[in-house]
């Protein structure tokens, strides 16, 4: 292997190992708050461009009909005043739909809030009224959902790949792309982002609160449910983002977010589903590892990246105290 | 106008019928002990009470009655639970706990209520970086009870403020208790330790097998012969030194 090869694989690992470290951020978020893994984080991600083709194309998504359909679920579970939000999220979603057709620009923040409204309606209608179930619970339906939300991708934007065009055209040397450093800094501003809105904010610590003690929160004026929905909104908010940025680099298509979802999976659990740090550097990890595998034994790319998760959760069972449910 | 009015409360759990048809009232800057073996449904009567458990009966505040209860709705009236356990957020530091405490205000007046407690309990203020599970039994009552004073209560509920803590730091924390008394917090309080709990309040109601048995004034109560004997013994005398 000289120094160019060496390079390139570095490159994408990097590129790689921002994106995975994202989703799992979002996942060990969201399992913090409200012990949901977020198994169907990789097609809310892969909404989110799929969405904006169709959007700039001129059409509106079958994704649009779904988080409206979802969005009617969630207004008729609130009562009274509960039902403003949903009902104002719908209103806003479709009229900035009509008004993004066709629109390049206009395209970028429909794809993004329909993918977040998407995110925080699932929430609500599939897991809150699942309240203190067990985490197993809240896996089968994520994995449902995962299922569903795939299926229905098939069914909105066919089995056809597609490559929005990037933000930024061109490239900085050979192998990095403008689009592929825009990627890294999102990344760069997305967890120092998160560190910050934890550590400084009364708003972050009332998430953490609500992950630590339910009743403890609730005494303190936290709605558990509420802290649920945020959570959800921002995993899904990052997942959009992510998706947007990195849809030129490796063309969308609506079985992308499993492999992409199940990767930044491995690096949260490399984390404990616990440690955002050290999610985020698992997830450098594994795409390093990818990068590398593909290298040198491409045909078993993907399930030596799985392999990883052999040893991590050897490690964790080894440092694991038992966990009350 | 009594400030807390409870009238024919029954929490059921299920076929069980923790509490059963307990009236009681309380006026403002009051002090009320509810007292009572383990499994009496001191407890539960407290989960009634805030819509943590579900339950029948009827329970006014200043006259008005409160019937979808839930501890954040009851927050906003100032009526404040330190629970049995504490319910702190063990990986948050102190202060993080206490401004917490402060959530649904946001910013306003938060760092005077600080302050306050931090006044009330200096242990807390030496230990305020600290993440609230390195602390000690009687430290993190202390921090309950300071996170529950942030959200400015005119009512305050402790269930078993003195479980579990050694004598000294019992005595500790019902001074404070007796200094909030003096400000003119509402104390409504759930004790095992009725020689404690009486000597601090100004009325005392007994409650056995969910059921009110007994109610009077403190001083009353710590006379009474059977008081004495189910809950004053000299076997306690002895525990409590």
């Amino acid at each position: 292997m000289d120094a160019t090869i060496l390079g390139f694989l570095l490159l994408d690992a990097l590129q790689n190992g921002v994106i995975y470290g994202l989703l799992a951020v979002a996942m060990v978020l969201v399992f913090a708050v409200t012990r949901v893994i977020l198994v169907p984080i990789g097609e809310l991600m892969m909404f989110a461009p799929l969405s904006l083709v169709w959007l700039q194309g001129g059409k509106l998504p079958g994704t649009l009909g779904l988080a409206l359909a979802l969005g009617a679920l969630w207004a008729l579970l609130e009562r009274g005043r509960g039902r403003g939000l949903p009902l104002l999220g719908g209103v806003g979603l479709l009229l900035l739909f009509l008004l993004a057709r066709g629109s390049p620009a206009l395209a970028y923040p429909a794809a993004i809030f329909l993918v977040v409204y998407l995110g925080v309606a699932s929430y609500r209608v599939f897991f809150q009224p699942l309240r203190e179930a067990t985490v197993l619970a809240y896996l089968i339906m994520a994995v449902g959902l995962h299922v569903a939300y795939q299926g229905l991708g098939l069914v909105f934007f066919g089995p056809e790949q597609y490559r929005p065009e990037p933000l930024l055209s061109g490239e900085v040397l050979a192998g990095l792309s403008w689009q592929g450093v825009l990627v890294l800094l999102f990344a760069l501003l997305a967890v120092g982002g998160l560190y910050l809105f934890f550590r400084l904010s009364l708003f972050g610590k009332a998430l953490l609160a609500a992950a630590e003690n339910r009743l403890g929160a609730r005494l303190c004026g936290i709605r558990p449910e509420e802290a649920g929905m945020v959570a959800f909104a921002i995993a899904s908010l990052l997942a959009a983002l992510a998706g947007l940025l990195l849809a030129p680099l490796i063309n969308a298509a609506y079985f992308m977010g499993f492999m992409l979802g199940l990767k930044g999976f491995v690096a949260a659990i490399l984390g404990g589903l616990l440690s955002y740090p050290v999610a985020f550097l698992g997830a450098l990890l594994v795409g390093l590892f990818e990068s590398f595998t593909s290298f040198y034994a491409s045909a078993y790319k993907e399930a030596l990246v799985f392999l990883l998760l052999v040893p991590a959760l050897f490690f964790q069972s080894l440092r694991a105290r038992a966990v009350e449910e | 106008m009594s400030l807390l009015a409870v009238r024919n409360l029954t929490v059921r759990y299920g076929a069980l019928e923790a509490v059963r048809g307990v009236s009681l009232a309380l006026e403002a800057g009051e002090a009320l002990a509810v007292i009572g073996p383990n499994g009496a449904g001191k407890t539960s009567l407290l989960r009634g009470l805030l819509g943590l458990a579900r339950a029948e009966g009827e329970v006014r505040l200043q006259g008005e009655p409160l019937s979808h209860r839930t501890p954040e709705a009851l927050l906003q009236r100032g009526v404040v639970l330190v629970p049995e356990g504490r319910a702190l957020f063990p990986g948050l530091s102190v202060e993080d706990n206490l401004l917490l405490g402060g959530f649904t205000r946001l910013r306003k007046g938060l760092r005077e209520d600080l302050e306050r407690v931090y006044r009330l309990f200096p242990r807390l203020l030496e230990r305020r970086r600290q993440p609230a599970g390195t602390l000690s039994g009687g430290e993190q009552q202390m921090l309950a009870i300071g996170r529950a004073l942030m959200a400015r209560p005119r009512l305050l509920l402790l269930d078993e403020p003195s479980l579990g803590l050694a004598p000294l730091m019992v005595r500790e924390i019902y001074r404070i208790l007796g200094e909030l008394k003096g400000e003119g917090v509402t104390l409504l309080l759930v004790e095992q330790n009725a020689k404690v709990a009486l000597s601090l309040a100004d009325r005392g109601l007994v409650v056995e097998a969910g059921e009110a048995v007994l109610e009077g004034k403190a001083e009353e109560l710590r006379q009474d012969p059977r008081v004495v004997e189910a809950y004053l013994g000299l076997a306690r005398e002895v525990e409590e030194g």
